[in-house]
């Protein structure tokens, strides 16, 4: 059994002896020398990621004003930042969104605005007290004026992450990108071969203090980050650096379509090869890394795996699914993951960079629990109208137009013979047919694209329908599409104006 | 001719075909005569190279296969099939690509 400390080989770093490689390299050295031999030959192997990592920020001391101020809210370029803590600091988060600009500018943009030295607009507001008399603040900074601007992410550098499709018959807009109808294609994320967790699975070498690749610069591993899963591969971390020192080469903001901002953030870890259980484990290739494709079409937390997949197959371009050949895309860059596990494996040969035994090894227990949820959320059946008025698609256009009087509804239901939803009329549909002089029957003035929920859904699910079809109200069917109810915009307000 | 994609609804429908140069003329009028309004799509897909990350987001959603990967990783894309749908363009997270007019 061979076995290195780290002190050895950072001696090796400093005389310039040291040998490092990078994941992808180490694959075909283990593979040519054995576990043995590469462990003997090679004392770091260096990893990289770069892809979307919302749950990072940064947090920035701005000096205090005179007179002084006592922060109570902060706007960087009408990006709101969090400043419940002491009077000039505040964390922005990638995520938050611009209050004039909405989705196309957030807190992602205002880090790396931050990055490349731009000027940023700080407006802060205040209540005002003895020691703190101002109230209102209005400034433009850039980084080089902060005091600090500590990059402190509660979750990166996830070990893989679950690839993403879509089962319905619409393109939905997630943050793994459009997901196209009808399992029209699949998105993953992660490097695979160079992901960092994924090569010390066991956290032999990672830790509580890990000195690593962050942005650039030179950073750390504070711990296990939020949602840390191990016992399932979801291992993540907090990680810590300083904003001044990074580029945008690895910091870049990002938005995806009608969902929101994120950050691209580059990181890697070099691995020191102290064993051979290292050495092998640094020996993962993109075929062993095994992932679930997930139907991100499912509103729901608990979306049924379609399929196991391995990294070495998404990123071939094409997977099968449901017996059809569906094309793959990444959402992170590997060839900037590439680029950061090269630029990792200069500075350690250059004697820049020094690898370290963790303080405290992550946690291989901890587990991902959902949310205790005290409310019990209403189902559309709780709030539905069940006595809804329907009408068969053979009725006359008259017909029609007489039940939307008599009941004073706005929409009716159309089903067929045996009693399946076929369409609906709407009071809108029978104006239109009188004004072209059309009068036909029912079927042929329904509108056939019928937005519809069922019963057990989450009332949630179905105002989230009616909102993104700007539709105001929907059939409930059951398995057999026969309509069992009708959910409406009004029914939704009034129960929220009752929960208020 | 050759239709590539179509939209229809109740009120109005969109077709992308390609056309072969001799017959343009011919089948423009025969359109346009029709009711329709006929526009000539030859600005395909820009990229912003300084914004592109190379991640191959686009790859997946480009149905004529525009983009692509070199054996470096490197993004490629052959604009001359461009058809100018625009799903590229939503799917970007780094809004790299645009379509000009
Ligand atoms: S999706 Fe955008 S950033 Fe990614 S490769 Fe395509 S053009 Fe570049
Ligand atoms: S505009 Fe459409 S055809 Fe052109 S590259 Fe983008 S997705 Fe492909």
């Amino acid at each position: 059994m061979i076995e290195k400390s780290i002190h050895e080989i950072n001696n090796r770093i400093r005389d310039g002896s040291v040998n490092v490689v990078t994941a992808e390299e180490m694959v075909d050295i283990v593979a040519e020398l054995g576990v043995e031999g590469a462990t003997r030959e090679v004392d770091v192997v260096t990893t990289g990621t770069f892809g979307a990592m919302c749950s990072s920020g940064v947090w920035l001391n701005f000096g205090h004003s005179e007179p002084p101020i006592k922060m109570s809210k902060v706007w960087l370029n009408n990006v709101e930042a969090y400043s419940g803590v002491a009077a000039v600091d505040a964390f922005i988060g990638a995520g938050q969104l611009s209050e004039a600009e909405g989705m196309d500018y957030g807190g992602a943009h205002v880090i790396e605005d931050l990055v490349r030295g731009r000027s940023v607009d700080l407006h802060a507001t205040a209540y005002g007290t003895d020691s703190y008399p101002r109230k209102v603040l209005d400034t433009t900074i850039n980084i080089y004026d902060l005091n600090q601007a500590i990059m402190l992410t509660p979750r990166n550098a996830y070990q893989k992450y679950n690839a993403a499709t879509n089962g319905t018959s619409r393109t939905i807009y997630t943050y793994m990108g459009s997901l196209l109808p009808n399992y029209g294609n699949v998105t993953y994320s992660g490097a695979g071969v160079l992901s960092p967790l994924s090569n010390d699975p066991t956290y032999q070498t990672i830790g509580t203090g890990t000195r690593i690749f962050l942005g650039g610069a030179q950073g750390y591993i504070v711990g296990e980050g939020t949602q840390h899963s191990p016992q399932n591969d979801f291992a993540t971390l907090m990680l810590k650096g300083d904003l001044k020192e990074m580029s945008s080469k690895y910091i870049r903001a990002a938005n995806f379509h009608a969902y929101g901002t994120s950050l691209y953030v580059g990181m890697g870890i070099p691995i020191p090869v102290i064993n051979e259980k290292v050495a092998l484990s640094t020996a993962v290739t993109d075929d062993d890394i095994v992932t679930n494709v997930l139907d991100y079409g499912i509103p729901s937390r608990d979306r049924p795996p379609l399929r196991t997949v391995t990294y070495g197959e998404l990123r071939s371009g094409m997977i099968e699914l449901n017996g059809k050949e569906v094309p793959t895309s990444s959402m992170s860059s590997f060839k900037t993951a590439r680029k950061i596990a090269e630029e990792l494996k200069d500075w350690i040969q250059n004697g820049e960079f020094f690898v370290t035994a963790p303080v405290e090894h992550l946690p291989s227990q901890t587990a991902c629990n959902p949310m205790k949820q005290t409310g019990i959320s209403p189902l559309v059946d709780d709030i539905m109208s069940k006595n809804v008025v329907i009408i068969e698609q053979t009725a006359s256009f008259h017909q029609a137009a007489k039940m939307i009087m008599d009941n004073a509804y706005d929409h009716l239901p159309v089903v067929s013979e045996n009693n399946e939803l076929v369409g609906i009329v709407t009071a809108w549909d029978i104006s239109k047919a009188v004004a072209r002089d059309e009068h036909n029957l029912v079927k042929d003035i329904m509108t056939k694209k019928v937005m519809t929920a069922n019963p057990d859904d989450p009332v949630e699910i179905a105002a989230r329908t009616l909102d993104k079809n700007s539709v105001s109200a929907m059939p409930v069917i059951n398995a057999n599409r026969n309509v069992i109810g009708i959910i409406t915009s009004d029914d939704i307000s009034k129960l929220l104006a009752r929960r208020v | 001719m050759n239709i590539s994609q179509a939209h229809f609804d109740s009120t109005h429908g969109e077709v992308i075909a390609d056309i072969d140069k001799d017959h343009f003329k011919a089948i423009k009028d025969a359109l346009t005569a029709k009711g329709a309004q006929v526009i000539v799509l030859d600005y395909p897909i820009v990229r912003d190279e300084e914004e592109c990350i190379e991640c191959g987001a686009c790859i997946s959603v480009c149905h004529v296969n525009v983009f692509s990967f070199s054996r470096d990783w490197s993004l490629e894309m052959d604009t001359d099939k461009c058809i100018q749908c625009g799903t590229c363009i939503k799917m970007c997270p780094h809004n790299a690509l645009t379509l000009e007019h």
